[in-house]
Order: structure tokens, then sequence, then C-alpha cells
């Protein structure tokens, strides 16, 4: 049973537990005796508090936390446990709990030892943390055409990424085509080409300057085949129609083309991410969240670009409207759909469970999102051409309530390199618009150990101030900063996710759109007629339509 | 004349006796050998809580004054019992006694349990038995015989425990917050007349021996309460004694000290 976070008093004991090769390192803030015949050394000194963000709405990515331990160093004990074996990247699993019973205590922050975070006094010794996902950050894609590989090589090749394909991109689905490259000029009349890494599903058709071209030899699982006509590289490009990889990497497999999916192969098989290390149920529930309208296609690495794998992995998160981390509980990779769940396992805060201020007032603040992101028009560019290097469309929207609201007119534009199918674009591009149409609003809390197990992209309700019971209010933590020595968690920041629960829930006792205040215009949804107006006045106000866009 | 308090502050016999045990439920982390180091947070762990014994082999006779126990998982339905013998031979044991388990007016056990004897011999052996213990195994932190020096002047200055709570919640007027529980502890505050010169050099060589961080056991009602009113302590503050020349060579006043209990 894991520890139950609602107690008022309870002897928190925090842990940490140092994995070497050879064996494990127990130590916690002070001795502790358990019950499954573990015992951790009272030789943590301090933990520093831990700030963990599932980055800004717009761009959300898994943002490395940092932390640091400090050991007491009782006769060089410390020091002389590092000497056997050097701890640099060595996996650290923080963990909480109290009492005696080792199923009380439960895992809060994976992390590995930072590499040169490390010093060392007499008396103490520090380490610096950061979380596992440093450690698999990879440059994308790994592999190049390089001339010993491939000593034949065309030479405006050479040096190439070797790009992986995901998606579908035959003709059937569009006119778009995939770069190819020639990686031996001796084979067959116009040489051996490549066109993915990671294997293909079905290869289609090839082009020669946008002209269909003869070929043979195709080897799906190797992504090459070869033109059985001239070709001058000087001159010449060489494009496909094809199906990109599968979940296997071999053409038996099934062809991998929804985000959820593709961002898991990226973190398998690109990273080297071990599948263990990562939420199969969450993924899954992204991708039930998701239709046949939102399938990506996209190829990392074409244009002879190499990129950070945070980078890949933020865009796939941004377009499949997600935010992901690594978590605390699980050491796994975690992504969440956005939209507002009232499940009625979400934690509710009420005013009891915030933390005091000094002169008795509630460690609570509400606040508009001042990041600047407002925008009540967008344009969506999508069905990226990777040949061309160019969005063959586009889909514009704005929001005519909104910019009447504000007497004001923000224009965004929404680059889609993976969606390419216009239901798809147009539901993610009118979620933006719904949202940063009006003011986002967020909430900073101080909350006790009801927080504590918490991390960045799981929601909860609030009852405090404006909040009303009935409202019951729903946020989704982006950010906090957790003080595990004292159980507080100050601040964690909550986005208000009434916004995009519009035209998905309301509660039974919603105020009506008559009677509702601006602010409750702004955050909330509403009942609508067959037209989508809330306004049921007979001549309804445009303002009244945002339901719209969901 | 009921005792004045006690002091013992040298453990080295049983410390380094050779250790012999029932069993122990690992060899490193809860290993016998944790009773015989200043730690009370890393215990000796037993595989049961039936007939489990720890024996100290001392080299030589040698003389036991008291026998203390901390930090340890024993209900008040323990049976503990301390024999002693001149050979390595308990059936039936030279020495045995008893120890008592002391609880507070809820019931919940004392972790520390001293008691006073005199008798010299090798062999010390404790026998627990602990068949109702939730746990299923007995635990003890330290275990230790010792000689004392017993206060000829008793100590004075209004001697006054402070009971600590080293939890940590925010104090805030009028608000029950969330706390984060540790275990008390107690400091003791006492001045010592030293008054006679063997007073005086007990107490000094206490403090350059032990120094503020290796405890002592301090007792300061031997008959009434042993157990209670005794601490695993260290000497928090520095020892400042007045060296007064007078017409009686070697009066040197009076020291204050303050001890504070470790417990964790």
């Amino acid at each position: 049973m894991p520890p139950d976070f609602n107690l008022p008093i309870a002897d928190w004991t925090l842990r940490v537990k140092v994995k070497l090769s050879g064996s494990d390192l127990y130590f916690a803030n002070e001795e502790l005796a358990l019950d499954d015949g573990t015992f951790w050394k009272g030789r943590l000194e301090s933990f520093s508090l831990i700030q963990r963000s599932a980055g800004s709405w717009i761009d959300p990515r898994v943002i490395t936390p940092e932390a640091t331990i400090v050991f007491k160093n009782i006769n060089n004990e410390i020091v002389d446990l590092i000497a056997q074996e050097n701890w640099a990247n060595k996996d650290v699993e923080l963990s909480v709990g109290y009492s005696k019973q080792a199923a009380n205590y439960q895992n809060v922050f994976f992390a590995k030892v930072r590499l040169g975070g490390r010093e060392a006094t007499d008396t103490r010794v520090t380490i610096q943390l950061t979380d596992m996902r440093s450690a698999d950050r990879r440059t994308l894609p790994q592999d190049l055409i390089d001339s010993t590989t491939y000593p034949n090589a065309e030479t405006k090749s050479l040096n190439h990424p070797i790009p992986w394909v995901f998606g579908d991109f035959t003709f059937a689905v569009s006119t778009t085509r995939v770069p190819a490259y020639q990686i031996d000029h001796t084979v067959n009349t116009g040489g051996q080409f490549i066109i993915t890494g990671g294997g293909l599903k079905q290869h289609e058709s090839v082009f020669l300057n946008d002209v269909a071209a003869t070929y043979a030899n195709v080897n799906l699982d190797a992504g090459t085949f070869e033109l059985t006509q001239a070709y001058n590289p000087a001159t010449d490009t060489i494009t496909v129609h094809c199906q990109g990889r599968t979940d296997t990497g071999l053409s038996t497999g099934t062809l991998l083309q929804t985000i959820p999916d593709i961002t898991q192969d990226v973190l398998e098989s690109m990273m080297g991410v071990a599948s263990a290390k990562l939420d199969q149920t969450a993924f899954d529930a992204w991708d039930a969240e998701l239709t046949i309208d939102d399938y990506a296609r996209g190829i990392i690495g074409n244009n002879a670009q190499r990129e950070d794998s945070d980078e890949v992995l933020a865009r796939l998160l941004f377009e499949g409207f997600g935010d992901m981390i690594i978590s605390g509980t699980t050491g796994q990779y975690t992504p969440q759909f956005r939209l507002g769940d009232p499940a009625a396992s979400i934690p509710t805060f009420r005013t009891e469970d915030l933390l005091d201020q000094s002169d008795g007032t509630k460690q609570f603040r509400e606040h508009l999102d001042d990041t600047g992101l407002f925008a009540n028009v967008m344009t969506g560019r999508f069905d990226y051409n990777p040949a061309t290097l160019v969005f063959d469309d586009q889909y514009n929207k704005q929001d005519d309530a909104s910019i009447a609201q504000y007497g004001l007119r923000q224009d965004r534009t929404l680059d889609f390199y993976w969606l390419h199918q216009t239901g798809g674009v147009q539901v993610r591009t009118q979620r933006e618009l719904f949202l940063f149409s009006t003011e986002p609003e967020l909430v900073d809390l101080g909350i006790g150990p009801q927080a504590a197990a918490l991390e960045p992209t799981d929601r909860f309700r609030l009852v405090h101030g404006k909040y009303s019971e009935a409202q019951a209010s729903l946020f989704q933590i982006r950010d906090h900063l957790v003080d595990y020595g004292a159980m507080h968690t100050r601040p964690l920041v909550g986005f208000n996710m009434s916004v995009l629960g519009a035209g998905t829930w309301t509660e039974d006792a919603a105020v009506t759109w008559l009677t509702a205040t601006d602010d409750q215009r702004n955050q909330k949804g509403f009942l609508t007629d067959a037209n989508g107006y809330a306004d049921t006045s007979g001549s309804p106000s445009e303002a009244s339509r945002r339901y719209k866009y969901l | 004349m009921a005792a004045y308090a006690r002091l013992a502050r040298k453990f080295t016999d049983f410390d380094t006796a050779t250790l012999f045990y029932s069993s122990q439920a690992n060899s490193t982390d809860y290993k016998a050998a944790n009773l015989q180091n200043i730690f009370v947070g890393q215990p000796w762990r037993t595989d049961t809580d039936l007939g489990e014994w720890s024996k100290w082999d001392l080299g030589s006779a040698k003389l036991v004054k008291g026998f203390s126990l901390f930090n340890f998982n024993l209900t008040a339905a323990a049976s503990v019992t301390l024999q002693a013998s001149a050979t390595d031979s308990w059936v039936p044991p030279d020495f045995s006694a008893t120890l008592p388990i002391t609880t507070d007016p809820d019931g919940d056990v004392y972790k520390r349990l001293v008691y006073f004897l005199d008798e010299t011999y090798r062999y010390w052996r404790l026998v627990i038995s602990d068949p109702t213990n939730p746990d299923g195994y007995i635990q003890i932190a330290r275990a230790m015989g010792w000689p004392y020096y017993e206060f000829v002047r008793n100590i004075r200055d209004n001697p006054r425990w402070v009971y600590a709570d080293p939890s940590e919640g925010d104090r805030i007027p009028g608000t029950q917050s969330a706390v984060v529980q540790k275990e008390p502890f107690r400091r003791l505050r006492f001045g010592i007349p030293l008054t006679l010169r063997a007073q005086r050099d007990e107490v000094v060589t206490w403090f350059r021996k032990n120094g503020h961080f290796v405890p002592a056991v301090l007792c300061l009602d031997p008959d009434n309460y042993p157990s209670i009113d005794s601490a695993y302590c260290t000497i928090e503050t520095e020892l400042e004694e007045d060296f007064v020349q007078g017409a009686s060579a070697g009066y040197y006043d009076f020291v204050q000290i303050v001890l504070e209990e470790k417990t964790r």
C-alpha cells in the first residue's frame, strides 16, 4: 500500500538509493530500519528542493530537473564508497514515506548522478543530480552516410544523416514524396539508394526528377532499392512514394502513423530507451484520444539536418496535444493528453489543504498567463513536403468573438511537420485558438504532504475563493517546487483546464451564458443550441459561440 | 539515603568483547556487532522473537555495575533476562536477573532500559523472548554493561529536563499545520559541585575523553527510576570550571553542563 499523503502527522523520512553495478547503497535523513530487511544509513544531510515542469503550453517538453544531495561524510565513508565505484551517471531513486513498514514508502524522483557533479570535503559530499532524460538525449538520426560504410556514395550525400521515415507517403494519401540518397553508384544502372534507416512498410514508386522511374531489388527492411536507369548526381534527384517505419522495424509489422506510436518509437528505437522505461498504459491512453484525422507522417533527419531529440519530442507532443514527464513514481516516460478529465480519482484541494502564510492567509495566487501567447487569428500550415521543404497546405481560423471582445487582433502561425490531414490540423488549430483567444488562467498554491506525490501533468480540482464546490474547477500541474524534507509543495502551478473542457462537460449547477460573468464566460463551458450559441436570448451574441472549436 | 546521580562513560569491556549471538537478520546492516558501536539508529535484528540471545566474552572476569539497552522494539510483554557466568556454561548461569521494561502512562514502552547490579564475571548473556512482538523479530541498537561513577555530592542547580520535539511544520498562530514528525529527545541542564577533587577529575575526564560526540549514560534517580530517568547522552556545552585557590586546596567550585539525549 502506498503511503497516505493525507496524513496530517507522520514521521516522513526521505530516502535515497544509489544503484551501483555491484550493489545498491541506501541512505536516509536518519537511520531507518525497515521491515523488509533494508537498512538506510542516516548519512543524508540535506536534499535540495526539486523543481519539475512539463514546459510551457506552447512548447511542451520534458524539462530536466536538477537537485543536490548533501551526504555526511563520516570518517570519509562516502568518499571511500565513491572511490570503490564511480557514481557518475548512476541511477538514484528518491523516495519518501513513514514508519518502519517498507510498504509505506514511495518513489518520487528518478535521477542520475550528473557527470562532474560532485564535490567533497572532510565532512560532506555533495552530489548533483539530473534526471534520466539527460542521459537518454540523442542527436537524431544517429547514423550518417559515411565514406567508410558507403565508399561509393554520391558526393552530395556524404555525411548526410540517414533519415527515418514515419507514416504514409503513398500516392493514395497525397503527391508528397520522400527523398532518397545514392549510397553506391556501382550497383545496377543508376546505383543503390537509401530512403530510411528505420525500414519501410511499403515501397510504392520511384521518381527521377518528378518522372516515374524504373527500379529493382527493393529491400524494405533496409530501406533501399536500386535504380535501373541512368542517374546523374550533379543534376538529378530521386524521390519515392512509400510507407515508413513499422512497429517492428520490419515490413511485416504495423505501420506507425499516430503521434503516440511515433513518439514511443523515437524513444525506444532512435534514443535507445528501454521499453520498461515507457509507461505503455499512458501511451495507449494518449493514442485513444486521437482519431484517424490525427494520423501523422514525417522524416527525422531530412534535408541534411540532425536534430536534438528534445526538439523532436517537443514537436510531436505539441502536435499531439500532449505533455510528457518522467514519472517520479515509476521512472517511466509518461505522456498525458491535455483534455480535462473529471475522473473521480483526481484529488480535490480545498481551502483547508492550502498552506498558511505567516499572516494567516492562504498560500494562493491566481493569475493570468502573462507569457504573451494571446492570439485570436491562427494559421495552421501543414502537409509538409520533405522534398521541396515547403508546406503544401494551410488552414486559417479566427475567433471573431475574441476580436470583438478585446478589440484586438493578434495572429499566430502554427507549423505542423507531422499532422498532414485537414481534419486533424483543423481540430489542433482550433484548440489552440480556443485556448489563447482568451486569457489562460493559472493558480500558484502552497500544499502540504497531499501534493508531494503529484507531478507535472497530473490534475486536481480546487475549491477556494472564486472556485466554488459546484464549479469544481479542474487544473493541470505545469510546474511545482517540492521540499521533500518539509513535505511542502510551493508553489504548485496549476493551469485552469476548464477552458479546455468547454463543449465536453459542464457541471449540473453551471450558470447559463446569460447570467455568467465575463470571467465565467472565459473559463467555462456552456450548453448550446444546434448552431453552437450558448446565448439563448433569441438574438445570440457571437461571443457565445465559443464551444464550436472543440 | 537514596543514591546520587550515576554516570557511566566507559563501555570498553563490552564494546571490545567477543560477541556471540543466536541469529542476525543479515551480516551487514543488522549484524549483532551493531550492539557494540555508539550509534542508536542501526540495530541488531534477530531472525525470530523467541529465545534470541547475545553473549559477550569479556576475556576475563570484570566488574559490571550497570547494564543498559537503548532503542529497541521490545513490547511490554517481552521477557528480558541478563545472565552471567564464570565459565561459558548456562545451565544454570551463575547470575540471572530479569530486566524490567518500563512504559509510559499510555502503556507505550520507553525505548531505554537501565539496570543496576554489582557482579563480576567473564561471560555475560542477554536472553530475550517477545512472542507477541508484531515485528516477529527482536531489534536492539545498543547494549552494554559498565562500571559507573556516583557523584559524591549530588547534582544541583535545579536540574531540569527539557523535552524537545524536532518535528517540522509551519508554526502559525492558531493554525494546525501538517507535521513531519521526528522522535522527541531530552536535554538536561544541571550543575555539579566540584568541591571534591575526585568529582572534579571525573567530570573533566568525562569531557576530555567523550567530548561532544561520544555518548555516556546518566541516571538521575538510580533507586526509583533507573530506566525512565536515564539518558544516553552527549555533552552539548563546553566545560568551564572556576579554578579557585583558597584556604582549602583544590576547591574548584561548580560547573554547569547541558546534556542532549540521543534517540536515533
